[in-house]
């Protein structure tokens, strides 16, 4: 049979979880993030919001969701004194990860763009592995190794961004909100 | 090396290149990717494909034909263990670019789409004169240029393994933390996690499935594009299958 041919097979001991680990990465500054979303924009100008109850309940009408923070961060996009349309930055909490990000919304409501400022997310920590004669490919393993900012590539747990689709509608439902 | 990321694709893409504007362009072909082939979106290419299909041929765009394709190959090749239409793929007939069904059926691509789009973006990074870059859509991943680190985890995000990916792609199935896996059709019996390296992305992410799945069909899966799997077993052990000595050619 073919299959059993070719189950090179390396029996292990079983990994011990030592410590829970935050994997943490800052991809962009709030400055970087705005340059990015609206390219022809000459300045940023901070627009102080301090959401009432009235435009609370309207976002949660809007987007099903609710705007827990009433002073959200928001700039307007410029040039020449023209509005090109709105910077909001906002955070959103999940399950095991923490996202920091950027939404720019046209003056027509619509999404110009995404960009994540930071993430960070949970993992299983530092972990002993046995010495194992890496096959995968050729290559070594670290032994032990540990999650951090030199390992910035992760495979195999769900990455869910439903907590971050959720946020930036809440974002347009709040950018609709606040006076233009 | 700039390292930036979107939410597309129901997951978090990030991708690391040279400049922002190779990275702008690698973005911009996840969105088309995503744009085309949400079967979640009723406007989409593959929601107006799967409403219509049965009544009266298709013609799919490039995109759309090449995806629908490549799933009816691991179909095939795999007797069924990946089906992107839920155990209907004989009734998915492709010929060219034109496509039919034979029995009511919808397509769900989910379970490659991410691995086509990030081949899209690696190949929209080196229209953009990247030297090197890594495209990784929620742990389906492809790297050029450089070795790039990656950890495999376990679904409870304990990490058990690390590699170098060198001009080739990565994708995992596992069962979710909360050990269901009723993402993966027919989960293999104590395997948590199937990891696939290959050369393309879109392989990867189909035979990722396959693997997971176990079956008389995986090891000649494998071979077909000279794939290696690393799979994590119920008590954290770890088996290799496949010959990484291919990979090289």
């Amino acid at each position: 049979m073919k299959l059993t041919r070719h189950w090179a097979l390396l029996a292990l001991a079983p990994v011990a979880l030592v410590e829970t680990r935050v994997v943490a990465k800052d991809y962009l500054t709030v400055e970087a993030a705005q340059k990015l979303l609206f390219a022809g924009a000459d300045r940023f100008t901070p627009m102080p919001v301090k959401l009432d109850d009235a435009q609370i309940a309207r976002i949660k009408a809007l987007s099903g969701k609710v705007q827990r923070n009433r002073t959200p961060a928001i700039w307007r996009a410029q040039a020449g004194g023209k509005t090109l349309g709105l910077v909001i930055v906002d955070e959103v909490l999940g399950k095991h990860e923490n996202i920091t990000y950027a939404v720019g919304v046209s003056p027509d409501g619509k999404v110009v763009g995404v960009e994540i400022l930071s993430y960070r997310e949970a993992y299983g920590g530092e972990v002993r592995l046995p010495a194992w004669r890496a096959q995968f490919d050729g290559k070594t393993l670290a032994s032990p190794f540990k999650l951090d900012g030199d390992i910035a590539n992760i495979s195999g747990a769900t990455l869910s961004c439903r907590s971050l689709t959720d946020g930036v509608r809440r974002l347009l439902a709040l950018a609709a909100v606040v006076p233009a | 090396m700039i390292t930036r990321a979107q939410p597309w694709l129901g997951t978090l893409v990030e991708i690391s290149a040279d400049s922002d504007a190779a990275i702008d362009a690698g973005f911009a072909a996840i969105a088309r990717v995503h744009r085309a082939l949400n079967a979640h979106d009723p406007e989409s290419e593959l929601s107006c494909a799967n409403r219509v299909a049965l009544h009266q041929p298709v013609r799919l765009s490039r995109m759309a034909a090449a995806v629908i394709g490549r799933a009816q190959f691991w179909a095939a090749r795999s007797d069924g263990a990946f089906d992107a239409s839920a155990g209907h793929w004989r009734a998915v007939k492709l010929t060219g670019r034109t496509l039919r069904f034979a029995a009511p059926l919808a397509l769900d691509l989910s379970g490659i789409a991410k691995g086509f789009a990030v081949d899209r973006a690696v190949a929209a990074l080196r229209g953009a004169h990247a030297r090197r870059g890594l495209v990784n859509a929620g742990g389906d991943m492809r790297g050029f240029g450089a070795a790039w680190p990656v950890a495999l985890v376990r679904p409870d995000r304990a990490p058990v393994a690390q590699i170098a990916l060198r001009d080739a792609a990565l994708a995992t199935s596992a069962l979710r933390p909360d050990g269901s896996g009723d993402h993966l059709r027919g989960l293999a019996r104590n395997v948590v996690s199937a990891s696939v390296e290959c050369r393309r992305a879109i392989d990867a992410d189909a035979l990722a499935k396959i693997v997971a799945g176990g079956g008389p069909r995986v090891a000649a899966c494998l071979d077909a594009v000279g794939a290696v799997a690393l799979v994590i077993g119920a008590g954290g052990e770890l088996t290799q299958i496949g010959n990484p000595g291919r990979l090289a050619a």
